[in-house]
């Protein structure tokens, strides 16, 4: 029972270890093998134990003497049981005393019979087990409640991710594009990251801004793309290289859309300048780019890939070789903007609807990460003639012909204090209902009551669905913001409008 | 004796023997019952007792008592500084016989006795205590060469007084060893001094009977005492005992392993088993118990335990440490 109690309290307190392991996520261990394992590991280590422990006779013999106050005739009787009593007199006699002895006596009351001492101790154990198996236990199901709770907050965004995902990989399709292709791989990948991150509420929250940070990135790097001239841009080069005679070959291919001619032709004149030396040319040639650079400056603003190009000349003016460099630089430009084989049509008409599904995905990621409208159906399947773009008209000077004045019906503001009753902060300038969300694909734009001087429209972009451009018109506001408070200030606003222009600016406020 | 009945009987004598040397001593002791019982256990295992106590207390009349219940002869000598070891042992001397011969005879001194009280034992020089020696180990003297055989029984009743130690020399530790008991004898209570002064004031002094009537009946006891049995479990349990005095064994006490400097030695443990025999057959038992040891234990090892220079600073002696072995023999 010693043995017993002993490795019990032993086998207790490995099992109170597994189960604080447990406890804290080390592991997960299989209660019902490990308990049963535990209590045959009990049992048949204390047998054991008990067995190749088990007291002699003689240590018997000598705990009931001490016990029982024999004064040793337990030993010495076991001493002299099979020996030569006979030959010694006095051995024999004590042979015969003891056993008399002993037989008269009752020994029950010796034999201490009972749980030892070490089997109470075991309720320490047991305890620690059952609080930290109730501690587990309760861990779970708050867990699972936190998971459940993670996977609704982001069961929206997955499901948005998942349509975008599909929507880029048709669009891909239509377009052979390899970008948009990875674009949804990558949405799939990342609404998997989320529903497997979404452990709690707050975890999800961050785990879908992360998730959507990254695929904003992402398709931010894909549509800034390698630096380009427009077609418009590179009509006008040519027609100024070919005032020049040296450049006039170049100049002819560029007008034919034969870039890659174009830039073997501008590539043999940097040899030629190299090979020659001729510095009268050269300073000809670098003239005649920088004259058409120019004149493209005066007439409209440069795209990034030209006016990366006037950076570069401006810097090797006067340089030893800047013309080659120039040249080569042109070069490349134009090698860029050739048409890849597989690409259909002339160079940037093909990316078109890449450049066109990137915004779209832009716009969508930015208004799911800012809490905006969610996906509700197939983008691409707007009502608007299939464009895939959505655009939210904001202070909008003049009605659209067509569309529904959704002020309509709405209580307008007289300016005359009294006429309106302050019924508080409300979800719309006009202290009513705030307008339905516009329908898929359809144009928005809210209008208000035209007054007297300029107005100014702008169209705020959204994505393709029914979502609201929050993130856009963020920006706006807070572009505006500003100058809108130092007109209120400026100008001699009667009393009683007062409120009215505040709690308009209020309702247009974006929320936070 | 080979019948079982015949040593029932020969143990009932012993018993009796004993009972009734113990009552003509107590004639002439008052108390002392330990002291007593002592000297008897050590008589019978043929053994010789030191007595230590102070002046007055009955050394030299329980001595004489005791040679006058067993009908022994009795000498007595008093130790002092100038004694020598001839004055002891005895000496060769110059005889001339009726013919005007000349030759050595040999002078038997007091050591031929069958009880030899030496008093005050420590006060002769370390020379004169070691012509004990001999006579105590080996019951017998050598003077010029010769062996002159001591009678047995042979019993020495050494005293030493603890507190006048100006002038003494200490027992050495080879000659401490050779004594079976050391036995301390206390001071008497009240209502004892009472009783002493009514018997040796008042009345004549009671006479003693003789117990015993020869030298070979004391033998015969003794030969009867080394037949007690003694189981082996039993027999551990005394050398545990001894062993738990050697302060370099790993079953020594913490007393022991602090304050001692030499634990006892084989003596001891043969001086408990003897012992232990007596204290068995006293208790109408035939077999000896670990009690029978244990009860043996102070007289038998305290004067074969060496205190170290901490010890006797801390005033510890070996009474503590037997006290603390048997305390945990005992838990």
């Amino acid at each position: 029972m010693v043995q017993l109690a002993r490795i019990g309290l032993m086998v207790g307190g490995g099992l109170v270890a597994l189960a604080a392991a447990e406890r804290w996520e080390a592991f997960q261990v299989p209660w019902t093998v490990v308990a049963g394992a535990a209590v045959m590991l009990v049992f048949l280590a204390a047998t054991l134990l008990a067995f190749a422990r088990r007291p002699e006779l003689a240590e018997v013999a000598g705990a009931l003497d001490q016990r029982g106050g024999t004064h040793d005739r337990w030993t010495t009787f076991l001493s002299f049981g099979g020996g030569s009593a006979g030959e010694m007199p006095l051995h024999a006699l004590a042979q015969q005393e003891c056993v008399a002895y002993l037989c008269a006596r009752d020994f029950r009351p010796v034999l201490r019979w009972g749980l030892p001492r070490e089997f109470p101790w075991l309720a320490v154990p047991a305890l620690a087990l059952a609080l930290l198996l109730w501690d587990i236990q309760v861990t779970r199901l708050r867990l699972a409640e936190e998971r459940a709770e993670g996977l609704e907050g982001v069961a929206e965004t997955v499901d948005g991710l998942q349509a975008l995902a599909e929507q880029a990989e048709r669009a891909s399709k239509d377009a052979d594009s390899e970008e948009l292709k990875r674009i949804a791989e990558a949405l799939r990948k990342s609404a998997e990251a989320m529903k497997a991150s979404a452990a709690n509420r707050d975890e999800a929250e961050k785990s879908t801004m992360r998730q959507l940070s990254a695929l904003e990135q992402m398709v931010k790097s894909l549509q800034q793309g390698p630096a380009r001239a427009t077609p418009e841009e590179l009509k006008a080069l040519a027609g100024a290289l070919k005032e020049k005679p040296e450049t006039e070959g170049a100049a002819d291919a560029m007008q034919r859309g034969d870039l890659a001619k174009a830039a073997e032709e501008l590539d043999a004149l940097a040899a030629m300048l190299k090979e020659k030396g001729d510095a009268l040319t050269e300073e000809q040639v670098e003239k005649a780019i920088q004259e058409a650079l120019e004149r493209l400056a005066e007439q409209r603003q440069l795209s990034e890939a030209l006016q990366q190009l006037v950076q570069q000349m401006a810097e090797t003016n006067g340089q030893q070789g800047a013309t080659n460099e120039t040249l080569q630089k042109l070069a490349q430009l134009l090698r860029q903007m050739q048409p890849q084989p597989g690409q259909q049509g002339p160079a940037g008409k093909g990316q078109q609807p890449t450049e066109e599904m990137l915004k779209n995905l832009l716009a969508a990621l930015q208004n799911m990460k800012n809490g905006g409208g969610q996906q509700q159906g197939d983008p691409s399947q707007d009502s608007s003639g299939g464009s895939g773009k959505v655009a939210i008209q904001s202070f909008s000077g003049q009605p659209q012909p067509g569309e529904g004045d959704p002020m309509a019906g709405a209580q307008i503001p007289t300016g005359r204090p009294g006429t309106e009753r302050d019924s508080g902060t409300t979800a719309s300038a006009t202290g009513t209902q705030a307008s339905e969300p516009a329908e898929k694909g359809a144009d928005l734009a809210l209008r208000g009551q035209l007054g007297e001087g300029e107005s100014l429209s702008q169209f705020t972009p959204a994505a393709a669905d029914s979502s609201q451009a929050r993130q856009r018109y963020r920006e706006l506001y807070e572009a505006m913001a500003p100058a809108a408070q130092a007109a209120v200030l400026q100008e001699e606003i009667p009393l009683g409008s007062r409120f009215f222009i505040k709690r308009y600016f209020e309702a247009i406020r974006p929320p936070q | 004796m080979t019948d079982p009945s015949d040593a029932a009987s020969e143990v009932k004598d012993f018993c009796e023997t004993f009972e009734r040397i113990r009552a003509e001593m107590g004639k002439m002791m008052v108390g002392q019952r330990e002291i007593v019982d002592g000297v008897l256990v050590a008589f019978f295992a043929g053994g010789h007792v030191l007595l230590e106590g102070v002046p007055g207390l009955g050394k030299t009349m329980l001595v004489r008592t005791l040679s006058e219940a067993v009908n022994l002869r009795f000498s007595r000598v008093q130790f002092t500084p100038d004694l020598m070891p001839s004055d002891i042992v005895g000496t060769n001397m110059i005889v001339e016989d009726e013919h005007g011969r000349k030759s050595f005879q040999f002078q038997r001194g007091p050591v031929f006795a069958n009880i030899l009280l030496a008093d005050e034992i420590n006060r002769a020089t370390p020379k004169t205590q070691s012509a004990l020696l001999e006579a105590m180990q080996e019951h017998h003297v050598t003077v010029g060469g010769t062996q002159h055989q001591i009678e047995q029984p042979f019993l020495v009743l050494a005293t030493q007084n603890p507190l006048e130690m100006e002038g003494t020399y200490p027992l050495p530790e080879a000659q401490l060893d050779r004594f079976f008991f050391k036995l301390l004898v206390r001071y008497p209570s009240s209502d004892e001094l009472q009783m002493i002064l009514d018997r040796t004031t008042a009345s004549d002094v009671p006479a003693i009977v003789n117990v015993l009537h020869s030298a070979e009946e004391v033998l015969r006891l003794r030969q009867l005492v080394r037949q007690v049995p003694l189981a082996r479990e039993v027999q551990a349990h005394a050398v545990h005992l001894v062993m738990s005095t050697h302060p370099e064994n790993k079953e020594a006490s913490p007393l022991a392993k602090r304050f001692v400097r030499y634990g006892a030695s084989p003596r001891g443990a043969q001086a408990l088993i003897l012992a232990g025999k007596i204290y068995a057959l006293l208790d109408g038992r035939y077999h000896v118990s670990r009690v029978d040891i244990e009860k043996a234990a102070p007289a038998a090892l305290r004067h074969r335990i060496l205190m170290n220079f901490e010890g006797e600073a801390e005033g510890k002696t070996s009474d503590h440490v037997l006290a603390e072995i048997l305390q945990n023999r005992a838990g």
